[in-house]
């Protein structure tokens, strides 16, 4: 075990134990793992240490039944009480002694007595007498089964006080000991001082007040997992901890503490479902818990719920939110990652941008756990640029209303709009991907990528015969699995197709999170965009107003200067992310929609209200303040309006379309690099710098 | 954003490839008070690689034409794309620093 906070009602009881000795049964009530061993184990050391009855610890582990020989020998070992050394050989000790559970295979024929109807009446028999010849004895029952608790309350000891824990309810006329929870600081201290003991990076801070205690582990998880959350950490550190400590949880801890928590009216669908997700989670995922929730849940809880119900349920826990494609699913407070729930069909019927994954390919994933695919898939999808979906979004022929993620088998690749291959090394073996495709991601795992490769460049050639896949990642975890990389570079690129790209997992919640693609009629386009506030962010939302002004046939000039235009306003929008807000929400929100008479753009933060006159300290801000930022955008566009609360700023702007012809569209339909670079049109090229500059007019 | 440097004469001209922004100003003006710390005579920006400038960058760059100025430094700025022009015109930095076709 290890650390143990100290705790008051274990001294508490040892002095009133001591001050007015008081034999019977005490039912020690609490949840599992909610500290009801530390409890005793203190009591015990209280107990020894005071003048009070001698202690006698047993751990019993809830034991079943053994042979009614064992408990004989039991009985016989206990009343073989060696009169010289003052001990027996069933209770060797002098004035008390800690049995751990080591010495219980000594003690393993107690086990035997503690089922049935008579033995543990024999064996308390011999205990009282012992107790008659050496003092009141108080007995501390670890896990006690219930019939030895039972016994225990029903045979009159005048010189055993029993404390007991164990499963199941107190007897008929015990009294009842409930056992005090943790406070906040309490589960916080006891985190620390665990973390410590297991070498694991954690440091706590009280945050903000827990839900009343369930269980001390759970508890400490808990507090663990908030208390990261609350600071805008990953939870790398904190499900670390939690994944060490939970080695020392074998009972499925986390499952029953979560199962506590479920919202929702006993016996409702919601809260069925909620927990036949959390029991599945618990038995099937080693580790942290991660995992993610497949159709199967789904199509299970479907007939009797509709899905919203149980999503909203799962989110009251906190374990649920709504993102702009879907429902996003934390699987416990303990997971590292967002998992990706699957939407129910009426959610998928209204014509989103399906992405779908393939999960598994099966020949060659065998040697994968469940749990390790789909933790390579949801790496995966965090590993796509935010700009390549955004893209994604901007080319759909359909009515886009959210990009969503399902998880299909391979057979069901076809119209798929984005292929991600789980990619080992057998090859693919499924029909060629639909002719909508998009792009390919594959992940790697350091197998040959050649044989892989060959097939899958077919089909991707055969299905991008239109021009339509625009990207193929390779995706990898770790440099040593590009191994086999550079034979992508034996495959020239196809005409019109692009060449693999090698990108190591990123951050990919923030585009499953917060990107929303919309077509609306008449070629009208809106995306939202939800980025972290980090610097050259601003690119990203470039590169969607660009790929709007693609499929617009916006000219030149009308792009450039809405692109500078946004390109500062958000930049004030990550300036005030950055200093005024926590850091969980240090992301700036940008929206752009664009109809055939004008743009909208509109970008906001969260912070204090930004006041367009206040000074800032910082380069930007001093830029900003000198007028540049806001002339730039003033005049660049046609209208501007802040909006400002206390959540935080919003600056939105329209720049109308020309009343003249529109300008040819910029020629080029390459994708873009992060480095910035991009065609122009009228205006000077900027991807060759060696080429003569084209003059303006 | 990256820069190359070209000198002869006296002289010097900075190439500028990518995006100028806060990092990038810092680097663009490092460079160019070495150059003119050494003195030189005449100075020329070379924005034909440039694919965008944001207000920082400009602020940069109004800092390195004080400096300049100061130091009697004959500053030019080359091939400016037509987008950053507009820009530069809007926030008054061609009436101080001549532009450029070469």
């Amino acid at each position: 075990m290890a650390a143990r906070y100290p705790r008051r009602q274990a001294a508490r009881v040892a002095g009133l134990l001591t001050k007015s000795f008081s034999a019977g049964l005490t039912f020690l009530e609490g949840r599992p793992r909610s500290g009801r061993t530390d409890f005793l184990l203190q009591l015990f050391d209280g107990l020894r240490e005071s003048a009070g009855p001698m202690p006698v610890f047993l751990s019993l582990g809830g034991r079943p039944a053994a042979a009614s020989e064992l408990a004989a020998q039991a009985v016989a070992q206990l009343l073989a009480f060696d009169e010289e050394r003052l001990s027996s050989p069933l209770v060797p000790f002098d004035r008390a002694r800690l049995l751990e559970r080591s010495d219980f295979e000594a003690w393993q024929p107690l086990a035997a007595v503690c089922e049935g109807s008579v033995l543990p009446a024999r064996f308390l028999a011999a205990l009282g007498l012992f107790a008659a010849q050496r003092g009141p004895v108080c007995l501390l029952l670890d896990d006690a089964p219930p019939a030895l608790i039972e016994a225990a309350a029903a045979l009159p000891l005048p010189d055993i006080a029993v404390i007991a824990s164990g499963a199941g309810r107190p007897p008929a006329g015990a009294r009842v000991l409930p056992l005090d929870p943790f406070s906040t600081r309490e589960a916080l201290l006891l985190a620390e001082s665990l973390a410590r003991s297991m070498k694991v990076p954690f440091s706590g801070s009280a945050a903000e007040p827990f839900v009343a205690c369930i269980g001390a582990d759970a508890f400490v998880i808990d507090a663990v997992v908030r208390d990261a959350a609350l600071r805008g950490e990953a939870l790398d550190s904190a499900n670390a901890f939690i994944r060490a400590y939970r080695r020392d949880c074998a009972d499925g801890t986390l499952a029953a503490f979560f199962a506590q928590r479920v919202p929702g009216r006993p016996g409702s669908p919601a809260r069925r479902f909620a927990l036949e997700l959390l029991a599945a989670a618990s038995g099937e995922a080693p580790g942290g818990g991660d995992w993610l929730v497949e159709e199967r849940w789904l199509a299970r809880w479907r007939p009797r719920a509709p899905v919203d119900e149980m999503l909203e349920a799962l989110a009251e826990l906190g374990w649920a939110r709504p993102g702009a494609h879907g429902w996003l699913l934390r699987a416990s407070p303990a997971a590292r990652h967002w998992a990706l729930l699957q939407t129910a069909a009426p959610l998928s019927a209204r014509g989103a941008l399906t992405v779908r994954l393939v999960s598994e390919m099966r020949a060659a994933a065998a040697h994968l756990t469940a749990a390790e695919r789909r933790n390579r898939i949801e790496k995966l999808l965090r590993a796509l640029p935010p700009e390549a979906v955004a893209r994604l979004a901007s080319h759909s022929r359909s009515p886009l209303r959210a990009l969503e993620v399902v998880e299909v088998t391979a057979a069901q690749l076809e119209g798929a709009d984005l292929f991600l291959c789980f990619g080992l090394s057998q090859g693919v073996r499924t029909a060629a991907p639909g002719p909508s495709l998009l792009a390919v991601a594959l992940i790697t795992d350091g197998a040959d990528l050649k044989p892989l490769l060959r097939g899958l460049d077919k089909h991707i050639d055969a299905a991008a015969a239109g021009g339509r896949c625009l990207e193929k990642w390779l995706v990898f975890e770790e440099e040593s699995d590009l191994a086999g990389f550079a034979r992508l570079s034996e495959y020239p690129a196809r005409h019109g197709q692009p060449a693999w790209k090698a990108i190591p997992f990123d951050h990919f919640n923030e585009l499953v999170a917060g990107s929303q693609g919309a077509t609306g009629v008449n070629g009208a386009a809106a995306l939202t965009l939800s980025l972290p506030a980090e610097p050259e962010i601003e690119l990203t939302a470039v590169r969607v107003l660009e790929h709007l002004a693609e499929r617009g046939s916006w000219d030149e000039d009308f792009l450039s200067h809405a692109r500078m235009a946004l390109v500062e306003a958000c930049l004030n929008a990550i300036e005030q992310a950055r200093n005024q807000a926590p850091p969980e929400r240090r992301r700036i929100e940008v929206r752009l929609a664009a109809d055939g008479q004008e743009l909208r753009m509109s970008v906001s933060n969260p912070g204090a209200p930004f006041d367009p006159g206040e000074e800032s300290g910082s380069a930007l801000g001093a830029a900003l303040h000198r007028g540049h930022g806001l002339k730039i955008i003033r005049s660049f566009v046609d209208d501007v309006r802040f909006f400002a609360d206390l959540k935080g700023t919003r600056i939105e702007m329209r720049k109308r379309r020309s009343s003249g012809e529109p300008q040819a569209a910029a020629a080029g339909g390459r994708s873009k690099e992060i480095s910035g670079q991009h065609t122009g049109g009228q205006g000077t090229s900027c991807e060759d710098q060696n080429a003569a500059p084209t003059e303006r007019s | 954003m990256q820069l190359r440097r070209k000198e002869a004469e006296g002289s010097a001209v900075l190439f500028l490839n990518g995006y100028l922004n806060e990092s990038g100003g810092e680097l663009l003006e490092q460079e160019c008070q070495e150059l003119l710390n050494r003195g030189i005579r005449g100075l020329k920006l070379d924005f034909s690689g440039t694919s965008l400038v944001n207000s920082i960058g400009v602020s940069y760059l109004l800092d390195i034409i004080e400096a300049a100025q100061r130091g009697s430094t004959a500053l030019e700025f080359a091939r400016v794309p037509g987008p950053i022009r507009d820009l530069f015109e809007l926030l008054g930095i061609t009436s101080r620093v001549p532009l450029s076709e070469m």
